[in-house]
């Protein structure tokens, strides 16, 4: 089976050399058949590659051993659903899944241009199968999932052999959740490869008008949702796999996935800029450009070995052809935008601070300044060796007081960036807008501080995030009475199809919710409270208002894994509230132990129990249980955050409901315009009458 | 630049500033020199230990890993020049599952001379089953794909 394979990744590779050039020589002949054989290239090569990927999806389910890569993340014992996941458990695996990823999003685009913007899309589509014959020479020649197992024969010679039992999977990695993070991520990470692959087209073609700016703007979002999503299902992995208590440790590989989101946010933010006033044109190519290459640089990170993470699962020599692929990229890129530089002119000026540019300035610098922090303290190892000789390293401690702030100027700029005008807001304007917010902020800083919250972060934080919550619930408000006035329809109604109306504006306004529950979650860490104890059957430990008690230790037996499982009781002020049963397993296959944690969660407070390990008692009589206690207050609201900022960006990306019985132009539906044919001075009218 | 848009570079200007300040002065307080055991006795007897946060990494040699109620002590080895040092855990987090022999140990924490290294921090990766193998030989991965296929 091995062989249908390579056989597919085999004629990918050919298929894809073939539609780079047919179109790039196509657009140079102008010979559209030529141009339509590469669109049809691009595409088979997407299905050829599709039948690789399968046949892997098939070798793992039947377990087949004779192939070294099944070997060498899955054994027989492994659930079903588990080898999933160990599809891309190693390296082998993870690039296959990023290649036919590429593939994917190559013939979606392929499929959804097919009649448009024939100028640009021969270059788009050379640019984005570009990048898919260098997965797809990965997988082929480098990192290849189908290489069999050999072994010596009596003769000397290697002959193909077939393993008894494949090694396991990483049991970290055996998790639900583990089955789609992965994928969301290199969804996300992926997906920036299409605005890339559009901004190159436009400049190849020089056609740098609005229509790449407009064609790619929801691809961002998409990308940005499933980068988004992958990230949150990350920290939720480590929070429950891990058993450190904590969801996110500024890790070289959770910040490879962050810094392409960084830059992902910068540029749909500025994009709208571009799209309004005609400016920051070369600015959002950088973007584009850089936000492609942390993408690559990332994968790049995680899978080169070029800095020590704990958990950096498989590890290469293919570190030197990512290097490449990055240089090779990124370098194109950028001599093409100083090449094309004239094209680029911006058509407006700032005017004033007190505008939604100068919002949007503010929020493009803090959000390139956080990527480049995380860059600077990812890579200080690697930087401090080659100019001093000596590897240098900084950990949370360093990361927190310089991310810290730079979040808590974004939730400020969160909350006072949408309610200025563009241009510039009147001072009448600017009081009409904040007084409420601004005020409502401070009330309930002031009761937090005097109900003794003292912490400057959680304090600043909460207060913050009160205000921007204040901005945006007066924003849905205030349209929706005006709608309401003008449709006669009752509040719920108005704000319904408010959103609908203009889905970008509301959908966004959404994501800036989520993202302030994110901070307040984020805030909880301020008030953790970690205990580590030596207990007893019997013994009971106290944090805050809870007991713990130790019943029991327990023996379990899987074909998978043995584990030996604590029962503990939860009291609530002497109230019995739950049962925890906090684990440790060893996986034979593997070799490898894990914990299991065990976790009560509400809205105030997650009450977390790791079950580490034993030690032996000082009287040498017997074992004692190492239990490890976590109270992490407001956690839930990180996942609710989340849950919100992924909703928020599906409303943003539903079309605008544009007819309705009771339409009024007049009214605000007037300003929630139809983004994509809006002209400047019916942007600047929907600010106007919103701020009147 | 017009006149006009000078302005407009302060207020950024003033808020990179203002970041770099915060990097820095967070980077003096908690940047560590992250070394092999090697070099770890090389800075030694350069005398150029003094004060610095340090954290060593190296491989648990097998059969050093002792438990009692307070520490854990183990020793690593650098692989390339043998140089062993003793280590004792005294960190709060329990010692991860990681740690075991042959597994690669990071710590941080102090040097308090005589070859021992007292941590408080301590991470450990260990190479996976197969990798082990592999690397030993007990299985080998076919470096030409099927001669005789595609």
């Amino acid at each position: 089976m091995s062989q249908l394979g390579q056989f597919g990744l085999t004629l990918a590779f050919v298929a894809t050399i073939y539609s780079i050039g047919a179109s790039l020589v196509g657009i140079r002949l102008k010979n559209d058949r030529l141009i339509a054989s590469g669109r049809n290239a691009g595409i088979g090569a997407f299905a050829a590659f599709t039948v690789a990927f399968a046949t892997l999806f098939y070798l793992f389910f039947v377990s087949d051993f004779s192939v070294s890569y099944v070997v060498s993340t899955s054994n027989r014992a492994l659930p079903f659903f588990y080898k999933i996941a160990a599809i891309w458990g190693g390296q082998e695996g993870s690039l296959l899944l990023w290649g036919w990823i590429l593939g994917l999003y190559a013939t979606l685009v392929i499929v959804q241009n097919r009649n448009r913007h024939t100028a640009m899309m021969p270059y788009v589509i050379a640019v984005l199968m570009g990048g898919f014959l260098f997965f797809t020479s990965m997988s082929l020649f480098v990192v290849n999932p189908f290489t069999e197992m050999v072994t010596p024969g009596p003769d000397g010679n290697l002959m193909a052999f077939t393993a008894a039992d494949g090694r396991g999977l990483n049991p970290l990695l055996q998790y639900f959740l583990n089955v789609i993070h992965p994928p969301m991520l290199y969804l996300g990470m992926v997906g920036f490869a299409v605005p890339f692959a559009f901004a190159m087209g436009a400049m190849m073609s020089r056609q740098l008008g609005d229509t790449w700016i407009r064609t790619t703007r929801r691809w961002t979002m998409v990308a940005w949702l499933f980068l988004g999503t992958g990230i949150m299902l990350g920290g939720m992995w480590a929070y429950v796999e891990l058993g450190w208590g904590g969801y996110w440790a500024w890790d070289p590989v959770e910040n490879a996935s962050l810094m392409p989101w960084l830059l992902g946010t910068a540029f749909l933010h500025s994009v709208m800029i571009q799209e309004k006033k005609g400016m920051m044109k070369v600015w959002n190519m950088v973007l584009v450009i850089m936000a492609y290459t942390a993408a690559l640089f990332g994968t790049f990170l995680t899978r080169s070995g070029i800095v020590n993470s704990v958990h950096a699962f498989a590890q290469s020599d293919i570190g030197g052809y990512f290097l490449a692929f990055i240089i090779v990229a990124a370098g194109g890129a950028f001599y093409l935008l100083f090449d094309r530089m004239s094209y680029l002119k911006s058509e407006n000026q700032l005017e004033s601070y007190a505008s939604r540019e100068s919002g949007f300035m503010f929020n493009n610098l803090l959000f390139v300044a956080a990527c480049f922090a995380v860059f600077f303290g990812t890579m200080l190892p690697v930087f401090s060796e080659w100019i001093k000789g000596v590897k240098m390293t900084v950990n949370s401690a360093w990361f927190n007081p310089v991310m810290i702030p730079i979040g808590l100027f974004l939730l400020l700029v969160t909350g006072v960036g949408p309610l200025l005008a563009w241009r510039r807001s009147s001072l009448g304007s600017l009081k009409r807008a904040f007084t409420v917010p601004a005020l409502v902020g401070l009330v309930v800083g002031a009761t937090l501080f005097a109900s003794g919250i003292r912490h400057p972060y959680a304090l600043t934080a909460f207060t913050l995030a009160v205000f921007v919550s204040a901005s945006i619930f007066q924003e849905f408000f205030k349209g929706a009475v005006a709608r309401r006035s003008s449709t006669g329809e009752n509040l719920a109604q108005a704000v319904v199809n408010l959103t609908l109306r203009n889905t970008r504006r509301y959908g966004g306004y959404m994501v800036h919710f989520g993202m302030v529950l994110l901070f307040v979650g984020f805030s909880g860490q301020a008030f953790n409270v970690e205990t580590s104890e030596h207990m007893d059957l019997g013994d009971t430990v106290d944090v805050r208002q809870y007991t713990l008690r130790l019943d029991d230790i327990r023996g379990e037996r899987t074909p998978n894994y043995t584990g030996s499982q604590a029962v503990m009781s939860l009291f609530e002020n002497d109230v019995l509230v739950a049962r925890m049963y906090p684990e440790r397993r060893f996986y034979p296959a593997s070799e490898q132990s894990t914990s299991e944690v065990s976790y009560r969660s509400n809205l105030k407070e997650d009450f977390y129990v790791n079950f580490a390990g034993t030690v032996e008692r000082a009287d040498g009589q017997g074992l004692l249980a190492v239990v490890q206690i976590f109270l992490n207050p407001l956690v839930m609201w990180v996942w609710i955050g989340g849950i919100i900022v992924a909703l928020g960006t599906m409303v943003a990306l539903l079309p605008n409901k544009k007819t309705g019985p009771s339409r009024n132009r007049k009214s605000e539906d007037a300003g929630a315009a139809h983004g994509d044919n809006r002209n400047d001075e019916n942007a600047l009218q929907e600010d106007t009458e919103v701020h009147a | 630049m017009p006149r006009k848009q000078l302005k407009f570079v302060i207020g950024p200007v003033i808020v990179v500033l203002v970041l770099v300040w915060i990097a820095t002065s967070a980077l003096n307080s908690t940047l560590a020199y992250f070394q092999t055991v090697s070099e770890l006795y090389a800075m030694e007897t350069a005398g150029e230990l003094e004060g610095k946060r340090l954290r060593v990494m190296g491989e648990v040699v097998p059969g050093t890993i002792v438990r009692t109620d307070e520490a854990v002590k183990f020793t690593i080895v650098d692989l390339e020049t043998h140089q062993t040092m003793d280590i004792e855990y005294i960190g709060n987090d329990p010692v991860p599952d990681t740690l075991r022999d042959y597994s690669e140990a990071v710590v941080d924490g102090a040097y308090a001379g005589n070859g021992v290294f007292t941590g408080t921090t301590l991470q450990a990766k260990c190479a996976s089953k197969y990798e082990r193998e592999l690397e030993a030989g007990v299985i080998t991965q076919a470096t030409e794909l099927n001669p005789e296929g595609f």
